[in-house]
């Protein structure tokens, strides 16, 4: 059965951005932007259609498989086992490999959570040397 | 008399919350200083014993409008100091995002500070917020600057904007954002130009309006280190304080620098990235709303608790609505303010 998916919960937010799209994890403070294939694949994904629906070609499902597998590896996506077998997406071919950059250096600034984190000397929202 | 403590636990946030406010009403009628402030168009009124950190807010919070409405009330206590309660966080961790969370469709926000026990808890529904320290002067250190911060983006929040963490310059309230990670050159860069004869309503936190594109100043504080001074010889200056804060700069008003009075408001036409570029003339060159938008959205969703998916939405907004240069500094301030008043005419 093809996997469905759904967005990890309500700390995973995204913006579009033209073509682009930027994925704010609030949780963990991780940044992600993806390029215009990976946000291509988001929305497809998050609308709840398969790697396999979404393929035009079977290396085009793989991509998007393979994508979808990293995308729930990041705690962005997981699998959704409500969703029923809907109206076929429509078939996208890939001109670019799907690209998710990582900003982690932003989630030292954003998590420092539980609050214990917060460097006392320094304040809210530097980290504790040990952790910087 | 002794004052109750109140336990205020995730697990019951929201009677908890509810509780600490019934608690609390009877605050606002015997508190012995009442300030009026007017930000963004809208009255906040803060009550306090403290008359020492009313008198610094009273410097910090740009407003010098008569009240307009009720608009929002909010009282800074001492726990267990005149019906002020004592509030206990009931369990082993306060975890800022899932307190976030639970309270997010709820009608409360709040902000603690573990290490000082630090309260603030707004009510959106009343626009009613509580600041509850454990002394007089028990607040973080960076409260000060920015103070009251965390209520003015709750209740703005409901009027279609959010505190955006950037400066501005601007000539005849045509303006630009200036948002960049500390050492940026973004508050050097405000200062320079307010020094050359451009306006500001802030170098740190505005309030704008993304579909508008209005913004509008919250504070007067400015921020900056003794090298960015003596670049722009400023140091000695009456308006310096003669310590540094905790950030080991100076922190000073606006108002204390004795130029003409700054703009009430500004109409946003691009969002800039300052960078010490090193380079003998500034230049400016065009980039993507998301390569700006993960310069602007960061530390402010970061500083504001309570609304960080709405600030991260605003960050956004704002980013595709504006046109993004980043902008390369050079090394004469004078030059950089001249090129950035030309690019504003120009814009």
């Amino acid at each position: 059965m093809s996997k469905r998916y759904k967005t990890a919960g309500p700390d995973i937010v995204h913006e579009k951005f033209g073509d682009d799209l930027v994925v704010l994890n609030l949780a963990s403070g991780q940044y992600f932007g993806l390029n215009t294939t990976g946000a291509t694949l988001w929305e497809a994904l998050i609308a709840g259609h398969s790697a396999a629906q979404i393929g035009a070609d079977a290396d085009t499902s793989t991509t998007a498989q393979a994508f979808a597998d990293h995308l729930q590896n990041l705690n962005l996506i997981e699998i959704d086992e409500s969703v029923a077998d809907g109206a076929a997406y429509t078939q996208i071919s890939l001109n670019e490999v799907p690209v998710i950059e990582v900003y982690d250096d932003l989630a030292d600034l954003i998590v420092a959570d539980p609050i214990h984190d917060v460097d006392a000397e320094a304040g809210w929202p530097k980290a504790p040397a040990e952790q910087s | 008399m002794t004052q109750p403590q109140l336990k205020v636990s995730p697990e019951t946030l929201i009677a908890d919350i509810a509780a600490v406010f019934e608690q609390c009403e009877t605050v606002f009628e015997t508190a012995n200083h009442t300030r009026h402030y007017t930000v963004a168009d809208r009255t906040f009124t803060a009550m306090s014993d403290i008359a020492p950190y009313l008198n610094a807010v009273d410097v910090a919070v740009a407003s010098d409008e008569p009240p307009t409405g009720t608009g929002a009330r909010i009282f800074i206590g001492v726990a267990g100091q005149n019906g002020c309660p004592a509030l206990h966080w009931d369990a082993p961790y306060f975890e800022e995002r899932r307190i976030e969370a639970l309270l997010k469709p709820t009608r409360y926000r709040m902000h603690y500070f573990h290490p000082l026990n630090y309260w603030q808890i707004f009510d959106r529904q009343t626009s009613t917020g509580l600041q509850i320290m454990t002394g007089p002067d028990q607040h973080p250190a960076w409260d000060l600057g920015s103070p009251l911060r965390n209520f003015f983006q709750w209740e703005l929040a409901s009027y279609g904007g959010a505190l955006i963490h950037a400066g501005t310059l601007s000539v005849a309230k045509k303006g630009v954002l200036l948002a960049g990670a500390g050492g940026s050159g973004k508050s050097g860069t405000v200062l320079s130009g307010m020094l050359s004869g451009l306006q500001t309503i802030g170098d740190d936190y505005v309030y704008v309006m993304p579909k508008s594109l209005q913004a509008y100043p919250l504070f007067n504080t400015l921020k900056q280190d003794s090298a960015g001074l003596k670049r722009l010889g400023l140091l000695g200056h009456k308006a310096l304080p003669t310590r540094t804060n905790w950030q080991n700069k100076y922190q000073f008003y606006i108002n204390d620098l004795g130029l003409t009075p700054q703009p009430k408001s500004i109409s946003l036409h691009a969002l800039l990235l300052p960078t010490i570029a090193q380079s003998s003339k500034t230049t400016t060159v065009e980039i993507s709303a998301k390569q700006a938008f993960l310069a602007l959205a960061p530390s402010g969703v970061s500083q504001i608790p309570g609304d960080r998916a709405q600030l991260y939405a605003a960050a956004a907004e704002v980013s595709r609505n504006l046109p993004c240069f980043q902008l390369n500094l050079g090394t004469d301030p004078r030059e950089v303010s001249n090129a950035i008043r030309q690019f504003i005419e120009e814009i």
